[in-house]
């Protein structure tokens, strides 16, 4: 009949049991055959492991061996810039495709568009600048006789565009230009106090024109 | 194991120097070698395994950390690999043909025939690992009794608790003493024949 111990003969034979059952599984092993016979084939089987871990496998072709790691390596970074490369091929293919052609058009032509728009408008605007600076340089080069006649034709020019005479006032930047044109408005508008206001306007060349503004509420 | 692999030399192959990488090949590729064809009993697939090992290590050498101690680190490599290889042939095997107990065994060193005796019996010794143990169980027992790490060494390349290390080797341990005890006493009563 098999020892009940024979069990734990593996777990000694290893060393795996604590102190006090290691001690005493080497005693029983004395003293039972069954035990001693199972230990036995145990160390037997372990020297037959232990041959093994003995055989040296050589590592044929050594040099060879190293040198296509070394080639794996070099591949793999060039298969990097490769990588890349593909990538910009398939960006190519992908911007050659009828359907991508078509919408990049088109937003091109939209971008152009608005580009062009604006850029159109701020030519405009630029003109509108360049013409009001202009005519300020008229304004302060010309004797004062000269200058109302020249914002006198602004003035019906400006009644003839339907455009808000004082709107046009507050575009021109020097203080005598604005108050003569708002005399010439006045004048126009209320013929019969024009001297008296011409006479006004002639004492008080200094005035500034928010004191003149008072006058055309009357 | 390999035993000294200077650190000037790793620092040099972390800075990318192929030079230098082909001196680490040249001193750890025996061992690296022995241990995938321990692992996977195929003298092709170990040579496979152990330049597929190399690769990454070179591919991760930025992320190794010099704390550890770099062999660990590198059967760590080779280990994953050779567990790969063969999670990846047995799952061929299942689907294309029935495991063929002689048909992997390919020895090429035929210089010397005691050699030559000495790996085919260590091959299929191996054989008989890789048909008897789990691949975890096989790591252990080849790494422990085979490469003679420690349960601590092998706990660390294996990322396997202590605990889970000891349980393994002593499960390989007596599924393989099983194995040769019932192969020598079937030559035994062959020869009494």
């Amino acid at each position: 009949m098999k020892c009940k111990k024979s069990d734990h003969i593996e777990a000694y034979h290893d060393g795996m049991l604590d102190g006090k059952q290691q001690k005493l599984m080497k005693d029983h092993i004395k003293i039972c055959e069954d035990c001693q016979a199972s230990f036995e084939e145990l160390t037997q089987a372990d020297m037959v492991i232990a041959k093994f871990k003995m055989v040296k496998m050589e590592l044929p072709n050594a040099r060879e061996f190293r040198n296509e790691i070394l080639q794996k390596i070099a591949v793999n970074q060039r298969s990097k810039v490769m990588d890349f490369n593909l990538f910009l091929d398939n960006l190519l293919l992908f911007l050659l495709k009828p359907a991508t052609k078509v919408a990049f058009i088109t937003a091109a032509i939209v971008i152009l568009g608005i580009f062009g728009y604006q850029q159109y408008h701020l030519v405009e605007k630029m003109d509108a600048l360049t013409l009001r600076l202009e005519n300020n340089m008229i304004m302060s080069e010309n004797s004062r006789a000269d200058r109302i006649e020249i914002l006198s034709k602004y003035q019906l020019k400006a009644q003839a565009n339907d455009e808000n005479i004082d709107q046009l006032v507050r575009d021109f930047v020097s203080l005598d230009v604005r108050y003569k044109v708002l005399v010439k408005a006045l004048k126009s508008k209320y013929p019969d106090v024009y001297d008296d206001l011409s006479q006004i306007i002639d004492e008080n060349a200094t005035t500034p024109p928010q004191k003149l503004k008072s006058y055309e509420n009357l | 194991m390999p035993t000294n692999i200077s650190q000037h030399l790793i620092e040099s192959v972390k800075n990318g120097d192929r030079k230098a990488f082909g001196q680490m090949i040249d001193q750890c590729g025996q061992f690296v070698y022995a241990l995938a064809l321990k692992m996977t009993g195929n003298t092709d697939d170990a040579r496979d395994v152990a330049q597929e090992c190399f690769v990454k290590v070179w591919q991760h050498m930025k992320s190794y950390n010099s704390n550890y101690k770099f062999t660990t680190w590198l059967y760590k490599v080779a280990m994953n690999a050779s567990l790969d290889r063969l999670r990846k042939t047995s799952r061929e095997r299942k689907i294309f043909r029935p495991l063929n107990d002689r048909q992997d065994m390919m020895i090429v060193s035929n210089v010397d025939p005691a050699q030559r005796y000495e790996e085919e019996q260590l091959m299929e010794f191996i054989h008989l690992l890789s048909r008897n143990l789990s691949p975890r169980q096989q790591a252990v027992f080849v790494l422990h009794d085979l490469e003679d790490f420690s349960q601590e060494e092998v706990s660390a390349i294996l990322d396997m608790p202590k605990n889970r290390v000891k349980s393994n080797l002593f499960y390989a341990r007596k599924a393989i003493r099983q194995k040769l005890q019932l192969i020598e006493a079937t030559k035994t009563t062959s020869h009494e024949m």
